[in-house]
């Protein structure tokens, strides 16, 4: 392929190239995704985009911000439409549908991309800040984030030459040891046939911040047969309670299945809601299978931000590990979003 | 019933929950205002277990509340007040098991609440259906309730207590005991049911593995024999010896695990080859009793036998008269089925026994205890005041074979007759996986009456309803009594409808077909919360 690249007419730079030395940050963001094989990915100035969606009803977007690369160059291949889009940075330009799962077993070729070798340090300095009391907050010593380097990781070189191209990727562990090179075969996306959800942020009904590890808990504790996930959100104020002895709980997750039915109260307490914006009663119901789907990214994430908007349209946005010893310069994130059940059915 | 657990608590109450789930998938809850019992049975009744915790196991714990107390009132009996009901031991289970629950959970309350509720101020009374709340406290105030739908059981089997005359008696260490089983090759795949040949001798213990038809595919035909002295066990009083059984591990193994992780020591109690084997357990606060079938060792035979019990089966299902009979004859093929499915050999086995001995003396109630269900659902107008009546008696016995004898109630000295051959039909299962029942035909008469008696005395029960009735008649006061109420209840359950309410002790004993038919149709509250 590299040979047609040359042969051809197409300008010689590759729409985008990337290089970072330790992939695991990169696969862990698509590990989160990966409940669906198909991945739309469109590149931009500032990074990529995987997407991918399920039954029509949820969307998954893992963002590939550029600073996670070593290096990270994006060529627009047309320069005409480059004009058009000078104004928005942001716009997606030739995006293209991958095996999502494959490239994650090629990102994996040597072993080392795995989560758990790298969750913890990952886990380490969000964690600092946070006071989490996770199991593995305590085994890491407090000079451990300084050998973060010394972990072996997959270092990768990533590069796309446009459409009908393959994907190529050039892995390594080490410079003296082998080196893998990987050409992932993409296909044509189709733009009119991507899922978007919509969430109206000027008009959300319930807006909840807290640590992964509640929300981790809650959802795999439920019984896997669970079919419907409802999300209750009550307004904190304590004094104008309804006329129920038990004062209404702050955010309660109430899973139902054939089973009977599971309730997950949690109060308002700093420790576990961190943010929590409710003006007015609000619950909605999604299909658990669905909201599931979140679990893997929801495991290896520092944070989640729940978002749902008047009419029910949920957003997960959850907070990955970036690996970055500065946190100001941006964040990784997956985001979930999910269209909710019709209560009336 | 609400019951609450500490953290000290929880422990050992998951490590049961995890034992039971391995002796069956369903658990059943008996409780009474002194102990809450959990017991299981495996599909095809040849293993049993039972945890029984007593009132101080917990921080908190009562049963019974107005509505419970009414109907005892109502029912005008010395009746316990006693709360039942049965689910998955999985469901259960995966919400105590949670990795999460041991680091998190400082509280555990488990309460259920019966169906039909008015007491509109609860908000978990606000469904019809019978429920097992779990209600977690967790750190930081977050508090997760689990709802989980009770079924109402399908029977309550109790063990018998082996004749205490000719018992043998042996306490070992859980350690001890997983290190003999751990010995066998057999025993360390998963898949599969070993089973031990066990010989107690005057001083030594012989342990030899057994290679079943089953087993063969496994690998190679390995056979290991392992003996070791008596000095293993920290009490040896074999009545007899040498003595010889086999069982299957299985569930043995569920038992030594529990042991094993509390670091108690196991009693092991056994008659002969042909009854089961009982495990006894426990501290101050709960015991725990195991009953596994044993298996025949050696032996030809039984075939024959058999079937000509099945073809006899066949024919006493004949002579049955009136409504209430029919009721129960067709109950009878259904649970057969049932319990039988896994081997058919078992079926066949099971049924001679009824005809060959029939003791009129035996109590027969216990016997059609778990017909319950069916009659409900396919005969609500007929089947489920009896069925309910009958159950509701044998309701009592489970833990009071277990507890402090309760005088003066007839119930129990009937159950001390009759318990044993509850068990029974269990027990032959194994067996015929393993030799076909060969061994029948080595036994003496006297042996192979007493093997069957228990299933005699149900199937008969259920067969032929002359003869149960009057065997009703002749068992004692008490029997009489409740063949009569029986009868009345029959009637009553045949004249009116379900929902006449003004007789309190009609509304009692109708009270189940209601609950178990509202249960039905009440899936809808669940949803609109």
């Amino acid at each position: 392929m590299p040979s047609a690249t040359n042969a051809s007419a197409e300008p010689a730079k590759p729409v985008f190239t990337a290089s970072c030395h330790d992939v695991r940050y990169l696969t862990a963001l698509l590990r989160g995704i990966s409940f669906s094989n198909r991945a739309t990915v469109m590149a931009h100035e500032g990074g990529l985009r995987f997407s991918v969606e399920e039954a029509r009803t949820m969307t998954g977007d893992s963002y590939v911000h550029s600073w996670i690369f070593d290096e990270y160059e994006y060529n627009d291949p047309d320069f005409t439409q480059s004009q058009s889009q000078t104004q928005s940075s942001q716009a997606t330009v030739v995006p293209f549908e991958i095996r999502l799962n494959t490239l994650i077993e090629c990102l994996n070729i040597f072993g080392t991309a795995g989560l758990s070798s790298g969750s913890k340090q990952q886990h380490k300095k969000p964690r600092n800040n946070i006071g989490d009391d996770d199991d593995d907050s305590d085994r890491d010593g407090p000079l451990d984030k300084f050998f973060q380097g010394n972990t072996k990781g997959t270092g990768m070189r990533m590069s796309y030459a446009g459409a009908g191209y393959p994907l190529t990727l050039i892995l390594a562990e080490s410079s003296s040891g082998p080196t893998a090179t990987c050409e992932i075969t993409t296909f044509d996306s189709d733009p009119e046939d991507r899922l978007e959800v919509e969430i109206d942020n000027e008009d959300i009904a319930l807006k909840v911040i807290l640590k992964s590890s509640w929300l981790r808990d809650a959802l795999s504790e439920l019984d896997p047969s669970c079919e419907k996930l409802t999300f209750f959100g009550n307004p904190p104020s304590q004094s104008n309670n309804t006329s129920r002895s038990t004062p209404s709980p702050l955010f309660r997750i109430l899973a139902e299945g054939m089973f009977g039915s599971t309730e997950m109260d949690y109060p308002n307490d700093r420790e576990v809601v961190e943010t929590f914006i409710c003006q007015e009663p609000a619950r909605f119901s999604y299909r658990f299978s669905h909201i599931s789907k979140t679990l893997k990214a929801l495991q290896v994430s520092i944070k989640t931000s729940l978002r749902i908007d008047s009419k029910g349209a949920l957003g997960m946005q959850f907070l990955m590990p970036s690996g970055q010893a500065k946190e100001d310069d941006g964040t990784l994130f997956v985001e979930f979003r999910c269209i909710p059940l019709d209560d009336r059915l | 019933m609400q019951a609450t657990l500490d953290v000290t608590g929880l422990k050992p109450f998951t490590k049961a929950l995890a034992c039971l789930s391995k002796y069956g998938d369903d658990l059943t809850i008996y409780a009474t205002p002194d102990s809450l019992s959990l017991s299981s049975t495996n599909s095809s009744m040849s293993a049993y277990a039972r945890y029984k915790f007593v009132k101080q196991f917990f921080v908190r714990y009562n049963v019974g509340d107005k509505k419970t107390g009414r109907d005892r009132l109502a029912d005008g009996v010395q009746e316990v007040l006693t709360v039942t009901g049965q689910l998955l031991t999985k469901s259960l289970l995966s919400i105590l098991k949670h990795r999460t629950v041991e680091k998190s959970v400082s509280r555990c309350e488990l309460s259920i609440v019966e169906g039909i509720s008015s007491d509109p101020d609860d908000e978990d009374n606000d469904s019809l259906e019978s429920k097992l709340i779990v209600r977690l406290h967790c750190k930081h105030g977050v508090i997760k309730t689990h709802r989980l739908l009770l079924l109402t059981p399908t029977s309550l089997l109790a063990p018998g207590s082996p004749s205490t005359l000719s018992e043998s008696r042996l306490t070992i260490g859980p350690r001890s005991v997983k290190d003999m089983i751990e010995q066998f090759p057999s025993t360390k795949t998963a898949k599969g049911n070993p089973q031990l040949v066990w010989t107690f001798s005057h001083t030594d213990v012989h342990l030899k593995s057994v290679d079943s038809f089953f087993d063969s595919k496994a690998g190679a035909q390995l056979s290991t024999e392992l003996t070791i002295s008596a000095d293993e066990f920290d009490v040896y009083d074999i009545y007899c010896p040498p003595i010889t059984i086999a069982f299957h591990l299985r569930e043995f193994n569920a038992s030594i695990a529990f042991a094993d992780s509390l670091a108690l020591p196991l009693d092991l109690r056994f008659t002969d080859p042909l009854s089961p084997l009982y495990v006894d357990l426990g501290d101050d606060t709960f015991e725990a009793l195991f009953v596994i079938s044993t298996s025949q060792v050696h032996g030809a035979g039984g075939g024959a036998s058999q079937s000509r019990g099945a073809s006899q089966a066949a024919n006493g299902d004949g002579p049955n008269g009136n409504g209430r009979k029919r009721s129960r004859d067709e109950d009878e093929p259904r649970r057969l089925a049932n319990r039988k499915k896994p081997m058919k050999v078992v079926q066949r086995t099971d049924v001679p026994g009824y005809h060959r001995t029939s003791e009129p003396e035996l109590m027969p109630p216990p016997s059609s205890i778990p017909q319950r269900r069916s009659p409900q659902f396919s005969q609500p107008h007929a089947g489920p005041s009896s069925a309910r009546r009958e159950e509701s008696e044998p309701l009592f016995f489970p833990p009071s074979s277990l507890s402090a004898p309760r005088p003066q109630s007839p119930l129990f000295t009937q159950h001390q007759q009759d318990p044993e051959p509850l068990f029974l039909p269990g027990s032959q299962p194994s067996q015929a996986i393993v030799d076909s029942g060969l061994g029948i035909e080595s036994m003496s008469a006297a042996e192979f009456e007493a093997m069957f008696e228990g299933d005699e005395e149900e199937m008969e029960l259920l067969g032929s309803q002359t003869l149960s009735q009057k065997q009703l008649m002749e068992g004692g006061e008490s029997s009489l009594q409740r063949g009569k109420e029986e009868e009345r209840k029959l009637e009553e359950s045949e004249t009116e409808s379900d929902t006449e309410p003004e007789d309190d002790s009609m509304s009692f004993e109708l009270l189940p077909t209601q609950e178990s038919r509202e249960g039905d149709k009440s899936f809808r509250p669940l949803f609109e919360d």
